[in-house]
């Protein structure tokens, strides 16, 4: 059996970008991945036309829109991975077998995808302020370094000179132009502006988000062509995927990639790590061998794996989860009106809620103008007859906003994972969640909500009303092995070294201590190469 | 479920009568979707066309997830994703 220098877990945000430290400081590495991929409708969609024209024009685009199952056509709720289009659910292809979850309050998304969750990543970058950085127990000036590497290699779009950028990509150099704004978003920013200082006194910050797309060409990759079909294709490689990383590793003599394969556990020697994995296509064990191992499964995903390789401890471990909360607004002056062809369907603005500006306690107001997830996914929340819905809707899309709020979370009771038997699951467990907000973390979050529709009423958006999708809708997890000072069992060095290990790492969100409500996966992806680069030596 | 219903629901979402293809369609996905049964709401809007859009409002309100609401919000998004449908649930563009 071969002997790697390191075995990297996972292939999304946090472990291509460790995989891709590692390679580049010059260690062998091999990757082992779930690996499911989009084989089906990738292939379909034209690259080079525009959501409208592809709708006027293309006689198989049902099946991309609705699936080949036409499962996106199908009657339910709104729920965690709503906004997964049929090219895109291969991120959680498997994941329902093989990854078995017994939740009550929480709704939770996985991936066993080549690139992993940020497959389907809405490209939300946010660079966490000291304070964050010191509640999550990141060390300051390591992440400092390790996010600019990270813009350096993502590529980093967004506004130089408005009032967010403290709260975005703050000191980041080497970030491309803003991409264009909606005429909608446009309108709210110049109303912004006219009440700026009145807004800023209620702790309220808006601009234009920094993103993963890129609006300059980078390293083959091209700009954004502003196609809005951002839900379906990454056509010109503009959006940063894992992928892009992983094609360039695999191009490497170093690097090795196994796909089809699920991590279960880890057995620790004298001199390396045995790692144990199920053959996603046989279901047999099979074995690996590595010097040291970096566990980038995300936070569920290496928790059931730590917890496995210390049975007979039945530990619980916590959890932390932004709460989310959406709300349609309506732009009343821009009902009746026109969209532009040419849109990208990603954030168009960003506001942070920050009462006291200590950067410590801040929520995320998102703004995004709804057009490519089409109309009859707002029929079916519509109160009204789907004739009559079809003609309001397409009245009513130039006006409308969809406004995400996402809520920081610290640790607190009642939220934790543990690993319980099931003999149905190939693993022969299942991950049991428990989390439930507390009452004062529920009328907070209301309280700021309310604060915050009401600031977008000011600026000429009014709340349709506000939906709270089920617990863990965000996809934004942390915390199950928090850092920590001390050698305890399922804590995590500064280094990222699992305590109670001398050579196996977590590179992944496991050891956050405090989950802002900025998007995570910069941070994820900047403590990665952190402790990638730190071990690489 | 026969060609009729589907005539019927895509003239009712649509204000005018629907291709075959599209109509042929929706049988298909009604039946990948396990809504190719019916109801007593379903037979009775069949048997008198003009109740659909009584049923179909009351519904929105009360039921929203009753067969015949998944069955005409299935067949608004088969028509939708059909280019000659396009301009009918598209806004204005610039």
């Amino acid at each position: 059996m071969t002997t790697f220098d390191f075995i990297v877990a996972g292939s999304g945000a946090t472990g291509s970008m460790a995989a891709q430290t590692l390679v580049e400081k010059g260690a062998r590495v091999l990757m082992l991945d779930g690996g499911r991929h989009d084989d089906r409708y990738a292939a379909l969609i034209p690259p080079d036309k525009t959501f409208t024209e592809i709708r006027r024009s293309d006689l198989e685009q049902y099946r991309y829109f609705l699936g080949d199952d036409f499962a996106s056509a199908a009657y339910c709720e709104v729920g965690t991975g709503a906004q997964l289009t049929p090219p895109r659910r291969f991120i959680v292809d498997c994941v329902d077998e093989m990854l078995k979850t017994r939740a009550t309050s929480f709704s939770p998304c996985e991936s066993l995808a080549r690139g992993g969750l940020a497959s389907g990543w809405g490209l939300l970058c946010g660079v966490y302020s000291s304070a964050e950085l010191g509640r999550a127990a990141l060390p300051i000036g390591e992440m400092c370094d390790a996010y600019q590497t990270v813009a350096d290699r993502i590529g980093v779009s967004g506004a130089a000179d408005d009032d967010v950028r403290p709260y975005t990509y703050a000191d980041l150099q080497g970030i491309q132009p803003p991409p264009k704004l909606d005429p909608t978003a446009a309108l709210i920013e110049s109303r912004y502006r006219r009440r700026r200082l009145e807004l800023q006194a209620q702790g309220f910050h808006l601009g234009r988000p920094a993103l993963a797309l890129l609006t300059q060409a980078k390293d083959g990759r091209s700009p954004t062509a502003l196609r809005d079909m951002d839900f379906y294709d990454d056509a010109g490689r503009s959006a940063w995927r894992p992928t892009i990383a992983l094609d360039a590793l695999q191009r490497s003599p170093n690097f090795s990639y196994t796909g089809n394969v699920l991590v279960t556990r880890f057995e620790e020697r004298s001199d390396g790590v045995d790692v144990v994995a199920l053959d996603l296509l046989d279901r047999s064990e099979r074995r690996f061998s590595c010097k040291r191992f970096v566990l980038c499964c995300g936070t569920l995903g290496t928790a059931r794996i730590v917890l496995r390789s210390f049975p007979g401890e039945n530990a619980r471990l916590p959890l932390l989860c932004n709460a989310y909360t959406y709300v349609p607004c309506v732009v009343p002056t821009r009902i009746g009106g026109t969209m532009p062809e040419r849109s990208n369907s990603m954030v168009q603005l960003v506001g942070f809620h920050d009462p006291d500006s200590s950067h410590t306690d801040v929520a995320v107001l998102t703004l995004f103008t709804y057009r490519s997830l089409m109309l009859f996914r707002l029929m079916r929340a519509t109160p009204l007859g789907v004739r009559d819905a079809r003609l309001v809707l397409r009245w009513l899309l130039p006006g409308l906003l969809i406004a995400g709020i996402d809520h920081p979370q610290g640790s607190s009771d009642g939220k934790h994972v543990q690993l319980e038997p099931d003999a149905s699951s190939p693993t022969g467990d299942r991950l049991a969640i428990t989390y439930h907000l507390t009452r004062d973390e529920r009328w907070k979050h209301d309280a700021r909500e309310r604060r915050l529709v009401g600031i977008l009423r000011t600026l000429g958006a009014w709340a349709i009303k506000r939906v709270r999708p089920p617990l863990g809708a965000s996809i934004h997890y942390a915390g199950t092995l928090p850092f920590c000072d001390r050698e305890e069992r399922f804590t995590l060095a500064t280094g990222g070294r699992l305590h109670g290990t001398r050579s196996v790492f977590v590179a992944d969100g496991s050891g956050f201590t405090f989950l802002p409500a900025k998007g995570l996966t910069l941070s994820l992806m900047a403590n990665a190469h952190r402790v990638a680069r730190g071990i690489a030596g | 479920m026969s060609r009729a219903e589907a005539s019927l629901f895509g003239r009712y979402v649509l204000g005018r009568a629907i291709d075959q293809r599209s109509a042929d369609l929706y049988v298909r996905a009604a039946q990948s979707l396990g809504y190719s049964g019916d109801d007593a709401v379903v037979r009775f809007v069949l048997q008198v066309p003009w109740s659909l859009w009584p049923f179909d409002a009351l519904l929105a309100l009360l039921r929203p997830d009753a067969l015949l609401r998944k069955k005409l919000l299935l067949m608004a998004a088969i028509l939708e994703t059909q280019p000659q449908y396009g301009d009918d649930f598209l806004p204005r563009t610039l």
